[in-house]
């Protein structure tokens, strides 16, 4: 197939859920949301809290079946994507019964490799992934923003071209928070993965994204995509305050600003 | 909590001095008081005559030990299997949990003295009997506290589980289980207290040996620094078993306890460490 075969597009994806009182409508979570997203691009999505990218998440993971439309992974419509497409949830899951090393090493010894070596190929990413020295420790001895790193390191190991970062930095404070977008972004261009970030932050959107897809709520639907086109690689200061940098952030603002409105009236 | 600057009762030494201080206070108390009201000996005699006696009939002691403790340790793996069992089969589902569990409930409301005395009709006076008493009062608060525990798991730990393309089995093995485990030995915390009951009840029912029994003979007797003798080694047994349970609790969850140890105030979700929760969540 040729090169222009995206890696990951939805079509006319739709998903409800049944009434919480039981009798009555169903919830429409999203509604018709397209996308696409080519081999080895960083795309993001902003939108009002509730509106659906956590539900658009679990679809393209598997994790949930669609009520309508399709998913297509390298061109092909997945029937089960279950396994298929990294995933790191908003919560960062460290088992608090495992080291932080092992913690990274799960998904390669869920897939069959042997303790020792799986343990052995994490500990190669340590000094990467800035967590050297930790290997031996506990999750709840570590830092937030390490522990973030853990959870992305668990998801890198398990090796799946495609990845879906639900909100990774959310918790984090603001200052950690940029240290980890431009670590990000080395981390992605020396591996170029597919990556698909959720977050409520335009700026931490523009900054790392090829494409910024602004969702608005009840039922989710993509109200705007933006194409990112400043240049890589790109460095936090310069980027940021680049003219281009600002005419896109006041281009997402404004779609952005009404989605949340829309999403505080209904909830109102 | 501030541990800076609270002197030497944080450290470790104080917190096994300050019991031990407290029980020879204690002790000194009790011999005082012997000597100055004259009490029978017979109705309260002194720990240096309780000493004594239990010095000179050590070799009796010692055997009815050896077999008690047999029982209970029987009896305890017995329980354990019983609530681990039990919680799994509950857990396993919903038709098994509302079909099992209001009986798991009432197996308590059962007076186990009252139930005894029908087991040693089943079985006879041998070692059975005992196992079975022990394993009914000790049991229950095993299979409580696994049943919570196996709940216990963060569901969206399962999801992401799946994404590894976890099996049934390893969400089980690396995710349940582990998450399971803080509360199952919660649980055998409580029933190790319980199998030192459930074995005097035993052996008051129907035995000819064991510490249980050597009571009702002592009483008979009334050989009374000889039963508190007794008492002392039934209840040395118990201390024993939980620090046994306490000590694997360590060694197999080393996470569990460094945790604890950090933030132990920070109001993390733990499971009940005694008794009266279990009962108050009936
Ligand atoms: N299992 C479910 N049953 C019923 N409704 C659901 C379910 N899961 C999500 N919803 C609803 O779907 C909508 C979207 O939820 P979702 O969690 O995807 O939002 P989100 O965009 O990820 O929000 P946030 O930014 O706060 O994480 C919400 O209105 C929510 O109430
Ligand atoms: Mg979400």
């Amino acid at each position: 197939m040729p090169a222009t075969t995206a890696r990951l597009r939805t079509e006319g994806l739709t998903k409800a859920f049944p009434a919480r009182s039981g009798a009555g409508d169903r919830v429409s979570a999203l509604e018709g949301v397209e996308m696409t997203i080519d081999p080895g691009e960083f795309v993001s999505i902003v939108g009002p809290s509730g509106c659906g990218k956590s539900t658009l998440f679990n679809l393209l993971a598997g994790l949930d079946r669609p009520s309508g439309g399709r998913i297509l992974l390298d061109g092909r419509p997945a029937d089960n994507l279950l396994g298929e497409i990294g995933y790191m949830p908003q919560a960062d899951l460290l088992m608090p019964w495992r080291t932080v090393l092992d913690n990274t090493a799960l998904g390669l010894q869920l897939n069959g490799v042997k303790r020792a070596e799986a343990r052995e190929r994490a500990r190669g990413e340590f000094q990467r992934f800035g967590l050297a020295g930790f290997e031996d420790v506990w999750p709840s001895q570590i830092s937030g923003g390490m522990r973030q790193r853990a959870a992305l390191l668990r998801t890198f190991l398990a090796g799946r071209e495609v990845m879906l970062l639900d909100e990774p930095f959310g918790a984090l404070d603001a200052l950690t928070r940029q240290e980890m977008q431009q670590w990000l972004l080395r981390i992605w261009q020396e591996d170029r993965k597919t990556i698909l970030f959720v977050t409520h932050d335009v700026e931490e959107a523009l900054f790392l994204s090829d494409r910024v897809y602004v969702m608005s709520g009840r039922p989710g639907r993509i109200e705007l995509c933006v194409e990112v086109e400043l240049e890589r690689p790109r460095e936090l200061e310069r980027t940021m305050t680049a003219p281009e940098f600002a005419e896109l952030k006041l281009k997402l603002i404004e779609p952005l600003r009404r989605a949340s409105a829309a999403a505080r009236a209904e909830d109102g | 909590m501030g541990n800076g600057g609270r002197l030497s009762l944080d450290s470790r030494a104080a917190r096994i001095a300050a019991p031990a201080i407290f029980a020879l206070l204690v002790l000194a108390i009790w011999q005082l008081y012997t000597v100055v009201s004259d009490v029978p000996e017979s109705s309260l005699p002194s720990p240096t005559q309780i000493a004594a006696a239990g010095w000179e009939n050590r070799q009796l002691l010692l055997d009815n030990t050896w077999v008690t403790i047999e029982e209970i340790l029987i009896g305890f793996a017995a329980a354990i299997v019983l609530g681990v069992v039990l919680a799994m089969l509950i857990r396993s589902s919903r038709t098994v949990e509302r079909a099992l569990y209001p009986w798991l409930v009432v197996s308590q409301m059962v007076p186990v003295p009252a139930v005894a005395p029908i087991f040693v009709i089943w079985t006879g006076f041998d070692l059975r009997p005992k196992i079975m008493v022990i394993a009914l009062v000790a049991f229950f608060p095993i299979a409580v506290n696994t049943i919570d525990g196996l709940r216990a798991v963060d569901p969206q730990l399962l999801r992401l589980m799946r994404t590894l393309r976890a099996s049934f089995w390893q969400r089980f093995r690396y995710a349940q289980l582990p998450a399971a485990l803080p509360f199952v030995f919660s649980g055998l915390k409580v029933a190790a207290a319980l199998s030192v009951i459930g074995a005097v009840f035993g052996e008051w029912v129907g035995a000819s040996e064991g510490l249980g029994y050597l009571i009702l003979v002592l009483n008979n007797a009334t050989d009374t620094a000889t039963m508190f003798a007794t008492i002392f080694l039934l209840a040395l047994i118990g201390i024993s078993l939980f620090g046994l349970v306490i000590l694997i609790e360590r060694l197999l969850l080393p996470w569990y306890h460094d945790a604890r140890k950090e933030s132990s105030d920070d109001g993390i979700a733990e499971p009940a460490d005694d008794a009266v929760e279990i009962g108050g969540r009936l």
